[in-house]
């Protein structure tokens, strides 16, 4: 039974608002509220939370505490773990829910050691069950489902994106309680300087995109005539990108080739990686090419809805049972044409566009 | 280990326990830090901790910073893909981020923590020398390494089990490439 959930969060990289799956935890923190008829109080660290304290104004919680400045702009783990503990402190909550964001994954198991709760990460659902909590989370990379409980309090939990509805609201004026923190020295050792994207011709990572294009090591095998064709998987490959919108995912084989020195695509990059020993993205649809490994079908794909593959082998084990719809052709022709037809689309909706204006 | 063993020199410091994915973070950092206070000489003013950042079999996204608040690291880092060190004895640290990128952060210098990722490096070649002098001291260390018993620090597993989920896929074997496209262009687009 916990009387008292703390939503925690920190403003976007915009500054303007929270990170969309921040939302999404306040959507399930507000049923647990309810569920437990618990008091919610609502958390926000960044250098200013003006913007984004009002996109939560109307969420119906009882406080909402915030540490500002300067110190706390960057995600950076001296501050970030004396701000969530600041604000953990004065919410007093047997319950603290946050996005699993990389800038709360790095600092909120230190939060939590420091409160003498605990922490869990990887939660894809919180459930309150005769009045007992229970998360849902993955345990060996999304092989194997758990159901826990957790006697220690307070809890902090992590929520994975993409799990629940996010909270909308009208923005409002929010009232919000600063709370002083001030950094010692020591806390001012790491200085964030930047953000850099990974060596590769175009962006090539979406976590917003409606699809997810996974490409497995066939696209750098020999084909038909004996020969690779390193160049041709490249084109069709970013132009599909270029078109689709898409994000980009490379199974375990294809982007470790880039470290043995074999023939590799150029853009392909360990951040590019799904499946065990990689990232499991969350994407409403998946397609997979020339992928035949089980990492991507069964481990990669776990939270992508709809998933069809195109490959030659119609027996392939891993993409029966695991897709929608096997394709049963050569992807490099599918792309070149799919390519085309979406190059088509584009052009005509370009000129109804222009039409109508 | 004997694989590693061939590559690197080092001393080993095991502890028998258990290893599994199911092991409460909280407990196994408190072992790991009690085992890295314990190592003789350390000098935990120029420690530098690296250990794996969401490993396949555990995976708990929270070992390691409980490790780093026991040992008093307050300059941690999670998904490190590159470490440089500089001219005056700081280093720049390159961290995975959302939509596959990388924050830049320059610390000061040790004691540091890192969580580490993967990295742009090849593995160490084999030394068949390196490998014959570790196997004198980690033999030994095995034999001696103590038997710890991980509580479960009031976490209760209510179910665990593989998922379920079979699709009914259909497999398509007799379009021409261009009515495949067609196919998921239409599935795209919807």
């Amino acid at each position: 039974m916990s009387g008292s959930i703390l939503c925690l969060a920190h403003v976007s990289e915009a500054g303007d608002a929270l990170p969309k799956a921040s939302y999404e935890v306040l959507g399930t923190a507000l049923k647990l509220t309810k569920q437990l008829n618990a008091k919610l109080t609502i958390g926000l660290i960044g250098a200013d939370v003006t913007a984004a304290s009002g996109t939560v104004a109307n969420a119906g919680a009882e406080r909402i505490l915030a540490v500002t400045g300067p110190d706390f702009a960057t995600a950076h783990y001296a501050s970030d773990v004396a701000a969530a503990e600041a604000i953990c402190r004065s919410a007093g909550a047997e319950l603290v829910l946050a996005p699993a964001t990389s800038r709360f994954m790095r600092v909120l198991a230190g939060v939590a050691h420091r409160l003498n709760g605990c922490v869990d990460t990887h939660v894809t659902a919180l459930e309150a069950v005769n009045g007992e909590l229970q998360a849902m989370r993955w345990h060996y990379r999304q092989r194997i489902e758990a159901v826990i409980r957790r006697d220690t309090r307070p809890w902090i939990v992590l929520l994975e994106s993409g799990c629940n509805a996010p909270w909308t609201g009208a923005i409002g004026a929010a009232k919000v309680e600063e709370i002083a923190v001030t950094l010692p020295e020591a806390a001012k050792r790491t200085v964030v300087t930047g953000v850099r994207a990974p060596k590769s011709d175009a962006q090539t990572i979406r976590p917003d995109a409606d699809l997810l294009f996974v490409a497995g090591a066939g696209w750098t095998k020999k084909q038909a005539d004996g020969k690779p064709h390193i160049d041709q998987a490249e084109t069709l490959i970013l132009d599909f990108l270029r078109a689709s919108g898409a994000s980009l995912g490379g199974s375990k084989s294809l982007v470790d080739q880039t470290g043995e020195s074999q023939a590799v695509l150029g853009f392909m990059t360990h951040l590019n990686q799904v499946g065990q020993t990689g990232s499991t993205p969350r994407h409403p649809k998946g397609l997979s090419t020339c992928c035949h490994g089980e990492e991507p079908h069964v481990v990669g794909w776990r939270f992508i809805n709809e998933r069809r593959a195109v490959n030659l082998d119609p027996n392939c084990g891993w993409a029966r049972g695991k897709a929608d719809v096997l394709y049963v052709a050569d992807a490099f022709e599918v792309l070149a044409k799919l390519n085309a037809l979406l190059a088509q689309r584009s052009q005509t909706n370009f000129e109804a566009v222009a039409q109508g204006a | 280990m004997m694989t590693i063993a061939q590559r690197v020199s080092f001393e080993l410091v095991p502890v028998d326990a258990s290893a599994s994915g199911f092991a409460d973070a909280h407990s196994t950092a408190a072992l790991l830090a009690e085992t890295i206070q314990g190592i003789a000489g350390v000098d935990r003013s120029r420690l530098l901790v690296f250990g794996g950042w969401e490993s396949a079999s555990r995976g708990a996204g929270a070992t390691m910073q409980l490790v780093g608040e026991r040992l008093g690291i307050l300059d941690q880092f999670q998904g490190v893909d590159q470490l440089s060190v500089q001219g005056d004895g700081s280093f720049e640290v390159l961290e995975r981020i959302e939509a596959g990128r990388h924050q830049v952060s320059v610390c000061a210098g040790p004691p540091a923590l890192f969580g580490w990722a993967t990295g742009n490096l090849p593995e160490a070649r084999n030394n068949p020398q390196v490998g014959m002098a570790n196997m004198r001291t980690v033999m030994p260390a095995l034999q001696k390494a103590k038997s710890v018993p991980l509580p479960s620090g009031g976490l209760h597993f209510l179910s665990a089990s593989p998922p379920k989920q079979q699709r009914q896929t259909r497999v398509v074997k007799d379009l021409s490439a261009e009515q495949v496209a067609q196919e998921i262009a239409g599935w795209i687009g919807k």
